[in-house]
């Protein structure tokens, strides 16, 4: 791993949405204090479930949402509150994104060579035959072959998959050096899922990029990142390397997650199913997880627990992380 | 596992009447299900496992025709039942739990007064208290607390419509219930919960479930027995790999399936997507409709189609022989 | 555009089918907007209207308005083909010349009415925030504020209110209701993914609307575009035949407007009115039948599924599964 500056940074990150309820505006944090940095090259993989703030999280990165409070650097700048085409157009030809829904993410009625071409023309400058060349080459690069026959489709008529490829194509046109991939194999079909995780893979290596890999599937965070937070109602629980957060999880949420991923259910960790969504509004207290936590105390519900060191490159943030690995 | 036989589905084949042409769905499918059984279904959008679940119902929307076969549900032809015994069927018989539970709650009126009218509409004479109590009972069973009764669907989170919905398929102790992807758009923690829970109430009810999904691991971990489905056919019919103590045999699809998903076991394993996409029924390849996409393919693949035949404890449509199936799927 | 759910029931196209060089949706659209039977019919009728507006100077056969040089009140016969009016003009030639200033009328309106909506709707609806409370708030004010009694005030205010005039108060009057749906569908596009894509590749507000949001939105386009020809021919008519603006101009309302003051009626000419009168409905018709036309290939909910082909249901013999709901 290098040892230079982060290329993306984030420091006590706060996203916060204000919601109407019967009570009047009250403002919930989907995101709430999260810190962590990422080299180009690196892989980290945010993972948690519905309501953890994940998306929120990788919007806030390209700037889809306006933090409120916290910093987040790219390459060394501040860019937690540029504003205008300008700055934010300089923002998001260094961090690009690709979405979940392949359906959703490309325009029905713009061809595949409509999406790419206008990007490379823009971005690359390129006219004429050489932008065409460098779209077809795009599209090899995505391993959309023949390419000469791909750039004249249209959505609908590619399959899931090959979406995927083209919107991935769609992000490397800007050239970046880092992307925000927000599940981008969990619509796919279980069988090609695998594939464009390889090409992801290798468009890290070809092109030295940078990712934030969110997920609910910590099989295939464990397999494509090579750090791994956990996110629980926008606050970290768990951060280190992937091995040894699956190998040794230190937080009862992670364990919780683990032990009910498909495979593996044991039947030794009680939870609690009567709460299913965490609690987002702001100035709650304690540890968000409390009220679902096997082990959770009086303390638990008090304070916040802070993220600890358990190990080399692995914290929790768990009031009994040391007690919690023998339960 | 040798009861009764609650579900027998003969030969079925189901297509759709599309502007482009009449596309097969579902091709010569048979399965059987006994008494208390859960047999999982698995594969990727598109090959007909949903289409099947419909079939089996008798819920087909319009452009749908069942083509060839016969379904039996607990010795009853349900194509040969007028409406209202269809009606008084689906539900006391058989009974399905969607991936949405939004598609069956009617989201302007309360979760009792929608169990009520259940209720009360298979059985006029209950009063409307004896069916509250019962629905009462019904949320109580599924461990919601029975004030919820007047919540509105949008109150509940996602687990907990999902729930009800459950609870309402099994409230007339159907024979079987068919799940299709009950859990798919819930969290794994609730999924898990969830169908801890229906397997608890398995044991108690004693109903056969046929349960949808995409997910292989988790269709292994909750069914007796496994079926793979592919462009239509049933590709693999076995014993889940949880069950048995002998080693799995596969049909190099289902190998593909399970070399393709990253798993949390230990060792940095090398995953494997199966390259070209799922076909579509339009289009389908002559022959074996994997053959395009199977690294063992023969020059039989591409003209003969296979049928289902039994190797060892395994059903599997592949001309490829035992012994061959054999070193393939433990190659590595 | 309906996204294709993950266990989707009908079949996509395939997705490796030997393609030929693939057509762009909108011309695809466009071809079967041509097949359906009611487009058909409506674009006919319509298109005989146009070529007669095209070639009027050439089809009349006497001065549209020369005023009592003709006999009047002449049923029609083999020198004044569908006879004279009571001012003595030749009802041939003025239905000619008045089908011309009512087609152009309408496409006029059509074009101011369409580009104000799809500029005021569209743009606003998808950038959001000040600029789109502001349009919305003068849309609700003028769709609140009753049609007719509004032209009509307008209109009496300009004497003698040539067709250019009558024009403007229709194109500048109609807009509101068509933004109002424009701005309800572009809004749903703010969140879509493919436009946060656009966003992220750096390109402007306006370009994205142009080039991502409007694609989408052709047909709707369209269908403001044949109502408004519609409204406008209709509301000229209705105008005219109220006798606001110049009665000098050969048009389908004046025509109406002077048949009524000429007593046409009462005198049993009714020669004088039918052709003004059937004219309006041909048109509006034609008009609305394209819109139905339209409606049915973008909105395939409307579609009825299609039939088995009676070779097929005989290959099969088929146990028909009827159609079931809970």
């Amino acid at each position: 791993m290098q040892t230079d500056q982060p290329f993306v940074q984030a420091i006590d990150l706060v996203v916060r949405f204000p919601v109407k309820t019967k009570q009047g505006t009250k403002y919930i944090t989907p995101v709430d204090g999260v810190s962590f940095a990422v080299h180009t090259g690196e892989v980290l993989a945010l993972v948690g479930e519905s309501g953890s703030g994940k998306s929120t999280l990788g919007r806030a990165l390209v700037r889809f949402n306006e933090p409120a409070a916290g910093t987040i650097f790219v390459d060394g700048n501040d860019v937690t509150h540029v504003r205008g085409q300008r700055d934010l157009g300089t923002l998001r030809r260094q961090i690009q994104m690709v979405f979940q829904d392949p359906f959703g993410s490309l325009n029905p009625v713009r061809s595949v060579g409509q999406h790419l071409s206008a990007l490379v023309r823009k971005h690359q400058g390129l006219r004429g035959d050489a932008l065409r060349q460098q779209t077809l080459q795009l599209l090899e690069t995505v391993g959309l072959s023949p390419a000469s026959e791909m750039i004249l489709k249209y959505p609908h008529e590619l399959s899931g998959g090959q979406r995927q490829r083209v919107a991935i194509a769609r992000a490397l046109a800007v050239k970046p050096r880092f992307i925000v991939a927000d599940e981008p194999i969990s619509m796919l079909d279980v069988s090609i899922r695998a594939d464009i995780l390889k090409l992801l893979n290798r468009l890290k290596r070809e092109f030295d990029l940078g990712y934030v890999y969110i997920t609910h599937d910590l099989a295939s965070a464990k397999y494509f990142g090579d750090r791994m937070m956990v996110l629980y109602a926008g606050q970290v629980m768990e951060t280190g390397t992937s091995a040894e957060i699956i190998a040794s999880p230190a937080h009862p949420y992670t364990r919780l997650l683990l032990s009910s991923t498909s495979g593996a259910w044991s039947r030794d960790t009680k939870l609690n199913t009567s709460v299913e969504a965490p609690d987002l509004f702001e100035g709650r207290r304690g540890c968000p997880f409390a009220n679902r936590c096997p082990i959770s105390t009086e303390v638990c519900l008090r304070d916040r627990p802070v993220l600890r060191a358990v190990g080399a490159n692995h914290a929790a943030a768990c009031h009994h992380a040391d007690e919690a690995i023998t339960i | 596992m040798t009861g009764k036989p609650v579900l027998d589905v003969r030969n079925l084949s189901v297509g759709y009447m599309t502007p482009r042409g009449f596309a097969t769905a579902v091709d010569g499918v048979s399965l059987t299900i006994h008494e208390g059984e859960t047999v999982g279904l698995v594969g990727e959008s598109g090959c007909g496992k949903s289409t099947l679940a419909m079939a089996i119902m008798r819920l087909l929307g319009p452009g749908a025709y069942v083509t060839g076969g016969r379904i039996r549900i607990a010795d009853r032809d349900i194509y040969r039942m007028g409406r209202e015994e269809l009606r008084q069927f689906r539900w006391t018989h058989v009974s399905m739990v969607f991936q949405s539970a939004m598609n069956v709650l009617n989201p302007v009126r309360t979760i009792g007064e929608q169990m009520v009218d259940t209720f009360r509409a298979h059985d006029p004479r209950m009063s409307k208290r004896e069916a509250m109590e019962r629905s009462a009972e019904l949320l109580r069973i599924v461990r919601i607390d029975p004030a919820r009764l007047g919540s509105f669907p949008h109150e509940l989170s996602g687990g907990m419509r999902q729930r009800v919905v459950i609870a309402i398929a099994i409230a007339f102790k159907p024979k079987l219930v068919i799940m299709d992807e009950p859990t798919t758009a819930l969290d794994v923690v609730v999924q898990r919960s969830i169908l801890e829970q229906v397997m608890e109430l398995q044991e108690q009810f004693g109903f056969s479930i046929l349960f949808i999904s995409h997910d292989i691991t988790l269709v292994n971990r909750i069914s007796n027995r496994v079926g793979v489905m592919y462009a239509g056919r049933l590709v693999e019919m076995s014993d889940s790999q949880l069950a048995t103590e002998e080693p799995p045999l596969y049909h190099p699809y289902a190998m593909g399936l399970h070399r393709a998903i990253p798993t949390l076991d230990a060792g940095d394993d090398e995953i494997s997507g199966i390259p070209g996409s799922p076909p579509v029924p339009l289009s389908m390849p002559p022959g074996c409709a994997f053959h395009p996409r199977c690294p063992y393919v023969r020059d039989a693949c591409a003209s003969i189609k296979p049928d289902l035949t039994r190797h060892g404890d395994y059903q599997i449509a592949c001309h490829l022989t035992t012994d061959e199936l054999r070193s393939f799927a433990h190659a590595d | 555009m309906s996204r294709q759910d993950a266990n989707t029931m009908e079949p996509q196209s395939p997705p490796d089918a030997r393609s030929r060089a693939p057509k762009p949706q909108w011309l695809q659209a466009i071809r079967q907007v041509f097949k359906e039977p009611k487009a058909v019919i409506g674009f006919a009728i319509l298109g005989i209207f146009v070529i007669i507006a095209i070639f009027a100077p050439y089809l009349a056969r006497f001065d549209p308005m020369n005023e009592g040089a003709l006999p009047p009140l002449t049923p029609p016969n083999k020198t004044y083909w569908f006879g004279t009016t009571g001012y003595g003009d030749d009802v041939y030639s003025q239905w000619i010349y008045a089908t011309r200033t009512s087609i152009c009328i309408g496409l006029e309106v059509a074009v101011i009415a369409t580009s104000l909506s799809v500029i005021l709707g569209v743009y606003a609806g998808f950038k959001g925030g000040k600029v789109d409370a502001v349009v919305n708030w003068v849309t609700q004010v003028m769709l609140v504020l009753p049609g007719y009694p509004l032209i009509i005030m307008i209109s009496s205010y300009i004497p003698n209110a040539g067709s250019q005039a009558i024009v403007w108060i229709l194109g500048l009057t109609s807009w509101p209701a068509a933004a109002r749906m424009k701005r309800a569908q572009a809004m749903t596009f703010r969140t879509r993914d493919f436009i946060l894509a656009a966003r992220l590749g750096g390109f402007s507000d306006f370009r994205t609307v142009c080039t991502e949001v409007l694609p989408n939105m052709v047909s709707l386009v369209f269908n403001t575009f044949i109502s408004m020809i519609s409204w406008g021919i209709f509301g000229e008519a209705f105008l005219r035949f109220l006798g606001i603006g110049s009665t000098r101009t050969p048009s389908w309302g004046n025509m109406l407007n002077a048949s009524q003051n000429g007593n046409a009626m009462m005198e049993g000419a009714w020669w004088w009115f039918i052709p003004p009168g059937l004219s309006i409905t041909m048109v509006i018709l034609a008009l609305t039948l394209i819109n139905y036309g339209i409606d049915e290939v973008s909105n395939p909910r409307l579609k009825k599924p299609p039939k088995l082909s009676k070779a097929i249901r005989d290959k099969l013999r088929l146990q028909a599964a009827e159609e079931g709901a809970v």
